[in-house]
């Protein structure tokens, strides 16, 4: 059996890495230009994923809680509560849950030291229909028979609300924002370099190196760009993410279990740079090459 | 149609609008260019070399592009550098040769692969006669020795009679001459010496 030749492999990959260092600044403008913004394009894919947990947090600050009075049973609220104008649906919630909620978040040992298990009473929850203007509904449920306390969090999580539903919607059209930004400038430095090795081109035509043969070059070494930046931008991610968990545990401590971890927006972005760069060395190279054997 | 429009159409750099071109018996445009040009030297009148790859490496080009085993380039290479008279400059790169071996590298270039067909596109257009002499002199030995065909393109005709070969001669893009014997023979049989 004939043995599978390797060498125009090795031979490809050789041309590319010395493609690469022959256009060192290029190459090095390249690398550093699609590593930013696949920072700025996993920033914001980060962000947008926690914006939806800090979202979802929110969302349970603008519901309105109920204590029921001593004396009174919290589950016979539910149907007063929901026969008033301006609430969307009451849910009761008991104790229990709501310990077993603030376990992962302060820990369970810490919080069985602090609390007994019984720490919390009943309570409900009240979803109103227009968040924003709620003041008038809890001072009607404020001043129904066997409601004790009614806890809002009005302006502040509204606005907070407000404002992650805002960057949550505006992140994703920044990150394809961000996702066009560097397929363009892979496609920019790819021209470029193609452009730069014309007579290389010409010559490869005429001895017969087909257009596949002469593309794969430039594909090469767009990929090895691309994941030289997306390892970078891996790396960078890596330890920044772990420096602002840390940041976040100390400062918002309710907040740090509910972060999601960088890795998977590392492994995306992994994924990104080589695709990108593919992308638009393919596109330069099909503009100064073509695809047809002429 | 030109002399190096009719030279294109041979290596497939323009295709015909109308008719046939037949290479070696063969109408080229069934054949993909690449396969087509893998057959082929092509020579220009400027050199077209690598400016930062040495004689030795852009000769050495020619093959690595087709993945051909290095050991087989170098061996290929060294015989080419013989065969141009440039042993002795091979790690020189184009800026430190001059002219007629620049030009010499290119020919060694077209040379690497094998070829069966050399087609030369004014090759000694920016040479001085006695570079130009040498360049000829090697696509001869070629022609001679390898039994490769030469075509090539030039307004040089006393380099033309000196090879007293087949000469073509085109007029407004028509062929108006085919003979061999050099240039004045070939007008001298058609009595049109007098008139040049």
């Amino acid at each position: 059996m004939k043995a599978f030749n390797l060498w125009p492999v090795f031979y490809r990959l050789r041309e590319a890495r010395q493609g690469i260092a022959r256009n060192t600044w290029a190459s090095l403008a390249t690398v550093v230009l699609l590593t930013l913004t696949l920072l700025l394009f996993g920033g914001f894919l980060w962000l947008n994923a926690n914006l939806g947990q800090i979202a979802t947090l929110l969302e349970r600050q603008v519901q309105v809680r109920v204590f029921a009075d001593e004396g009174t049973a919290a589950d016979t609220m539910i149907a007063p509560l929901q026969a008033l104008a301006g609430v969307r649906a009451v849910e009761l919630l008991d104790g229990e849950s709501v310990y077993q909620e603030l376990a992962p978040v302060f820990g369970q040992e810490t919080l069985m030291n602090a609390l007994p298990t019984d720490a919390f009473a009943d309570s409900l929850s009240v979803e109103l229909s227009d968040p924003e203007r709620g003041g008038p509904v809890v001072e009607r449920i404020r001043a129904l028979d066997g409601v004790g306390d009614v806890i809002w969090g009005q302006g502040f999580a509204t606005v907070l609300y407000r404002i992650s539903n805002g960057l949550q919607k505006g992140g994703f059209v920044l990150m394809i924002g961000f996702f066009v930004a560097a397929l363009l400038m892979s496609l920019t430095a790819m021209h470029l370099a193609v452009l730069n090795r014309e007579v290389e081109i010409q010559i490869q035509r005429w001895v017969g190196v087909g257009p596949w043969g002469i593309r794969a070059q430039f594909l090469i070494e767009a990929f090895l760009l691309g994941l030289f930046s997306s390892i970078l931008a891996g790396a960078v991610f890596l330890y920044l993410g772990e420096v602002i968990q840390e940041a976040i545990a100390r400062l918002v401590p309710f907040m740090s279990g509910q972060l999601k971890s960088p890795m998977l927006v590392i492994g995306i972005v992994l994924l990104t740079g080589p695709v990108l760069a593919l992308a638009g060395g393919g596109l330069a190279s099909q503009r100064a090459i073509g695809t047809g054997d002429r | 149609m030109g002399k190096t429009t009719l030279l294109k159409l041979l290596y497939r750099e323009e295709v015909p609008d109308m008719g046939r071109v037949v290479v070696g018996g063969v109408d080229v445009s069934g054949v993909p260019g690449s396969r087509l040009r893998r057959t082929m030297g092509i020579i220009f009148q400027t050199f077209r070399l690598l400016e930062k790859k040495t004689a030795y490496e852009n000769i050495a080009y020619g093959a690595e592009v087709l993945a051909v085993p290095p050991a087989e380039v170098r061996r290929r290479t060294m015989e080419i550098l013989e065969l141009v008279g440039l042993a002795d400059k091979a790690h020189r790169l184009p800026g430190e040769l001059s002219g007629g071996e620049q030009q010499r590298v290119a020919v060694g270039r077209a040379l690497i692969n094998r070829p069966r067909l050399i087609v030369a596109d004014e090759p000694t257009g920016d040479l001085d006669p006695e570079n130009a002499d040498r360049v000829i002199k090697i696509l001869d030995r070629v022609h001679q020795e390898q039994k490769v065909t030469v075509v090539f393109a030039t307004h040089a005709v006393d380099l033309v009679d000196r090879l007293a070969r087949r000469v073509v001669r085109l007029k407004h893009g028509r062929i108006v001459d085919d003979a061999r014997g050099g240039y004045w023979g070939l007008l001298d049989e058609n009595n049109e010496r007098e008139s040049v």
